[in-house]
């Protein structure tokens, strides 16, 4: 009798498992497309028009390309996006935006009122990136779609993931870049994309002053940007040093070169940045290198003490040199990205500063630089 | 009505398991967004706060005991009859009821708007309420030794939930946090008021202090659970100070949750999913023990039986949730029982407390007989 009890209950259990299965809408995923990358241009018929290119998945037998692109116009993003649904069969889902690519032009306006519909939808993952065009996104996604065989968004997402992972550039991802947007003292940087020789590449990253994009800086400035925020490992950093203090050092001396060009793999770095003078504004920055020499541009007779001391003070001073050049770049820019205004506002005495009382004061700042480069073997070769 | 409740000692709890009561009652939906809050008022000092507020917290919590320590087998409905008599009595602990049912009522809307905005936005209010219902209905039926076995299993269920804010705290930036000591006396205060209605729900002690077997090992769990919940605050806290920017803080609903939006593993590529769905272990049992505590103490006041009330009381709470879906009018529910649940929860303990003693000195010089035959 108990046993018919229970058998009673169990069977009541799972009829409501039946019906519970139906509270949520169902989403079969043969009919809908999963958004991966879409970019945002601003429409040449009007300035409050809004292009957007859609990269999506669809998991279709008979389609060819697991990819496809679509293309819609709206006042806002979303309808936008939901113009370029029309044009589609699938229903379109945004849960696994992993890129959003802005137009060149688009950035220049400032990219705010584009940040919050990423947002405000909890479905949206905060781990996507965002990035820049040189032109418009569309050229990007279009002709990188038609050149590449491999499925674009996921190779653009790739591509700005294996520079993160390897300590190239900053984090950019959402969360990342709302933190510094949010942030008073601090400017936004984000990867800028162009199309070279047919393929797709990052050639630089954009800055921002605030939202708008005020101009851009190398790969190898987005390193030391990268270096002075965080800690960096294994990565390899190629400098251009004077040559004469090495003269008597080199094996074969060649006439007409004045450069030595060097490869270091950076073991180790990082850096650390205090605030000496607040009414100065000026900081100190002691940036520590372990390195290992990879390769020189002309041979060596005699690598010995004396010769790697050398090495490793001509190579603080070129890092010393880049990063002047780099804060001189920054400060005609007028963007922020090293983030010496949250440390000008740890430092203030309410607290509080306004990210325009800082685009005033950050022109005026100094860094007084201290390199610090050891020079840990130099491989097998002696 | 008894002033001292009798209760056959095979319905007892140990003292024990008020850790988990108290602790897991005390956290529920208000820790969601409670950081935002306090940093609204005290900015990067808000941790100040909460430690503020836990001091605080402490001290009302010994008022408490003090008052129950002062009758053999009381709850707060009996000493307040004791106190007021029988109708001032029964009116406060009405107010007591109310209470409960508005927090009871600001759970589970709090709950399904979050489902609804971090998971599935065509939600039927109705058919979530039923199912969180229909699990409190099923628990409260199986009277207060049930309630405290939930609470024992799902605290351990949902513990392991704060291990996913290691990846939170490799993104925290240390400077967010100076310069420290900024924020005057008031805005602390002000901050520690803010948690209020996270921290509401030790009120509980005041009812379920009768079903304790052994009274003398009261005071260390009942302490290590606002230790507990207090630290759980605190550190929820200090991460999203570290993890948001300040205005970025400032315009986040849910502060907590967010944070749980950069976990992801290879196997799953939304942890904040999993966290919403696991919140119903931490939401279920604090609507259990407030449903219980509403049902338990209407009988007490008005010899209604439990199950009448429950049920009753369940279908009102299942309409009421049906309908509330407007994002003010919740704002506004949860508003108003922080407003009304301080002055319950954190003000009147104080004031009663000086009212047991005057009657408790009255009583002995008058006759001279204990407070509580």
């Amino acid at each position: 009798m108990v046993v018919e009890i229970y058998r009673i209950k169990f069977v009541f259990v799972l009829i409501s498992f039946v019906f519970l299965a139906a509270c949520m809408q169902t989403k079969i995923i043969e009919q809908h497309a999963i958004i991966n990358t879409y970019g945002i241009d601003i429409s040449e018929e009007s300035e409050n028009l809004i292009e957007t290119v859609i990269l999506s998945y669809i998991f279709d037998e008979q389609a060819e390309n697991v990819t496809t692109i679509n293309y819609g116009k709206g006042k806002t993003i979303k309808e936008a996006n939901q113009n370029a649904e029309k044009k589609s069969s699938f229903t379109f889902l945004p849960g696994q935006i992993r890129l959003v690519l802005y137009g060149k032009e688009t950035a220049e306006k400032g990219f705010k009122n584009y940040l919050n519909v990423l947002i405000r939808d909890a479905r949206l993952s905060d781990m996507m990136y965002l990035a820049v065009s040189e032109t418009t996104a569309k050229d990007i996604l279009l002709l990188g779609q038609e050149n590449a065989d491999i499925d674009m968004g996921q190779y653009m997402e790739k591509l700005i993931e294996k520079e993160i992972k390897g300590d190239s550039i900053p984090n950019v991802s959402l969360h990342e870049l709302t933190h510094t947007y949010e942030d008073p003292g601090k400017d936004p940087i984000m990867p800028l994309i162009s199309l070279t020789d047919n393929k797709i590449a990052i050639t630089g990253m954009a800055l921002f002053q605030n939202d708008k994009y005020v101009g851009k800086i190398s790969m190898e400035d987005a390193f030391l940007v990268n270096l002075f925020q965080n800690k960096v490992h294994d990565r390899q950093i190629h400098l251009s040093i004077s040559r004469e203090p090495f003269l008597k050092y080199l094996s074969a001396p060649q006439a007409n070169r004045d450069q030595l060009h060097l490869s270091f793999l950076i073991i180790d770095g990082e850096s650390k940045t205090r605030l000496t003078d607040i009414k100065e504004l000026s900081y100190r920055t002691d940036v520590n290198l372990k390195v290992i020499l990879n390769e020189t541009s002309e041979t060596f007779k005699d690598e010995n003490e004396q010769f790697a001391n050398l090495l490793e003070k001509e190579v603080e001073e070129e890092v010393k040199r880049q990063y002047k050049k780099l804060l001189a770049t920054l400060q005609n820019a007028n963007s922020d990205p090293l983030g010496l205004g949250s440390i000008y506002r740890a430092h203030k005495k309410n607290g509080k500063l306004t990210a325009k009382e800082w685009h005033q004061k950050f022109p005026e700042t100094t860094i007084n630089l201290n390199v610090d480069v050891k020079l840990i073997n130099t491989g097998i070769k002696q | 009505m008894d002033i001292n409740v009798k209760v056959k000692s095979n319905l007892r709890i140990q003292a024990f398991y008020l850790f988990f009561l108290i602790s897991f009652i005390q956290i529920g939906v208000g820790i969601m967004g409670v950081p935002r809050f306090i940093f609204k008022e005290s900015q990067q000092d808000a941790w100040i706060s909460v430690i503020l507020a836990s001091c605080f917290i402490v001290m009302v919590i010994s008022a408490m005991l003090f008052i129950l320590k002062q009758y053999e087998n009381a709850d707060i409905l009996g000493i307040q009859t004791d106190l007021f008599g029988k109708w001032l009595g029964k009116l406060l602990g009405t107010i007591y009821i109310i209470h409960f049912i508005l927090a009871f009522l600001s759970v589970i809307i709090t709950y399904i708007e979050v489902l609804k905005i971090f998971i599935a936005p065509n939600l039927n209010n109705f058919v979530v309420a039923l199912l969180l219902l229909s699990l409190v209905v099923y628990s409260v039926r199986g009277g207060l030794q049930a309630i405290v076995g939930v609470f024992f299993l799902f605290f351990f269920l949902s513990i392991w939930l704060l291990g996913l804010l290691v990846e939170p705290i490799r993104f925290m930036h240390f400077n967010h946090f100076q310069p420290m000591f900024q924020a005057s006396f008031t805005e602390l205060w002000k901050g520690a008021k803010a948690t209020s209605y996270t921290f509401m729900g030790f009120e509980i002690l005041f009812f379920v202090y009768p079903f304790i077997q052994n009274k003398q090992k009261v005071r260390f769990p009942t302490y290590l659970a606002i230790i507990w919940s207090s630290m759980i605050v605190l550190i929820l806290t200090v991460i999203s100070i570290g993890y948001f920017s300040r205005d970025q803080l400032l315009k986040l609903e849910w502060t907590v949750l967010d944070m749980f939006k950069i976990q992801n593993l290879t196997f799953i590529e939304r942890f904040d999913y999993i966290v919403i769905a696991e919140w119903m272990m931490v939401v279920v049992p604090n609507m259990i023990l407030l449903m219980w505590a509403i049902t338990y103490g209407i009988k007490r006041l008005y010899q209604v039986k439990q199950k009448t009330t429950l049920y009753i009381l369940a279908i009102v709470i299942l309409i009421a949730s049906t309908f509330i879906d407007d994002y003010f009018l919740i704002r506004k529910i949860i508003d108003s029982v922080a407003e009304f649940g301080f002055w319950i929860v954190y003000v009147y303990p104080l004031l009663l407390l000086p009212m047991v003693l005057i009657k408790k000195r009255w009583k002995r010089k008058s006759g001279g007989r204990d407070l509580s035959h």
